[in-house]
């Protein structure tokens, strides 16, 4: 009998356990086209494959072997394997702010010119991309 | 008593006519001198409506005014965060050499079509050490690479 209860209990701990996590959640992945890149971040770190990534980098140097310099670098790839990369030297201060912003509850849109420099970083900050 | 008397009389009288000094309006009109009187500490924290304390309410928005305007001149101008160009002394001929070393190993990743943690890491390192221009010219090489696929990705993670 007590037995039983224990794995009563452990089976309601199992099904409720969804609802421990209930709330509007990004369902969608990354998604990667020839000049540019979107999804979410955690989606893509929890997602089953195991290609899905997207992120920034902020690069930065003092003038101790060179001038300052900096520049902005974001990479994604999409479940089916394919990539987009870009990056941008000397990057403006919206620019370099927009990556420095980018943390596991964001969703990223990434959009780069022809000769691949990133143009355009747009970051969401939002429960539901957790 | 008399003498007692008199020295209270000077002494009210020439801080009656300091205080009236230091009241008097400040010469210099510039905005953060016309935020700032002279003030008793008990006073210093009080909205200043008779000139003997400081005016918090104009100082903080003159401050708020030279600090917004500061931070639009240094963000709509154009230029980069990383680009704040501090006179750089000409080149020793000892970081010439590192350079071109650095740019060869850069080149030789980049011809090497292969893309691994070990060139992602050297090339952040060697990037350092070369001048604005070549850097900017060997990421974008790089950049290009990988996009088009010259250059095989092999890194654990993202290649930059």
């Amino acid at each position: 009998m007590k037995k039983l209860a224990i794995a009563m209990s452990l089976a309601a701990g199992l099904v409720l356990q969804p609802i421990a996590f209930a709330g509007t959640a990004s369902v969608y992945g990354v998604s990667v086209s020839q000049y540019g890149a979107n999804g979410p971040v955690k989606a893509a770190r929890n997602s089953s494959n195991n290609q899905e990534f997207i992120g920034c980098a902020v690069y930065g140097t003092v003038p101790t072997q060179s001038s300052y310099t900096t520049y902005v670098a974001c990479s994604a790839r999409d479940a089916s394997g394919r990539s987009f990369y870009c990056a941008t030297y000397g990057a403006a201060y919206q620019l370099v702010q927009a990556a420095l912003a980018v943390s596991e509850s964001s969703a990223i849109i990434i959009n780069a010119d022809s000769s691949y420099h990133c143009t355009y970083i747009y970051v969401s900050n939002y429960s539901l991309n957790l | 008593m008399i003498k007692v008397t008199c020295a209270a009389v000077v002494a009210l009288t020439i801080g009656a006519g300091l205080g009236w000094t230091l009241h008097s309006p400040d010469p210099i009109a510039t905005p953060v001198a016309a935020a700032i009187r002279f003030a008793s500490p008990t006073t210093a924290a009080t909205p200043a409506t008779s000139g003997t304390a400081i005016d918090v309410g104009l100082l903080r928005s003159v401050m708020r005014e030279e600090l917004a305007a500061a931070l639009a001149n240094q963000r709509n101008d154009g230029t980069s965060v990383g680009s704040a160009q501090k006179t750089v002394p000409p080149a020793s001929p000892e970081l010439v050499a590192q350079r071109q070393e650095a740019m060869r190993e850069i080149e030789s990743m980049v011809n090497g079509a292969e893309w691994g943690n070990e060139q992602r890491l050297g090339f952040q390192q060697k990037l350092a050490l070369l001048a604005p221009d070549d850097a900017q010219r060997m990421l974008q090489q790089v950049v290009t690479g990988l996009n088009q696929g010259t250059i095989r990705v092999t890194t654990d993670g993202p290649p930059l």
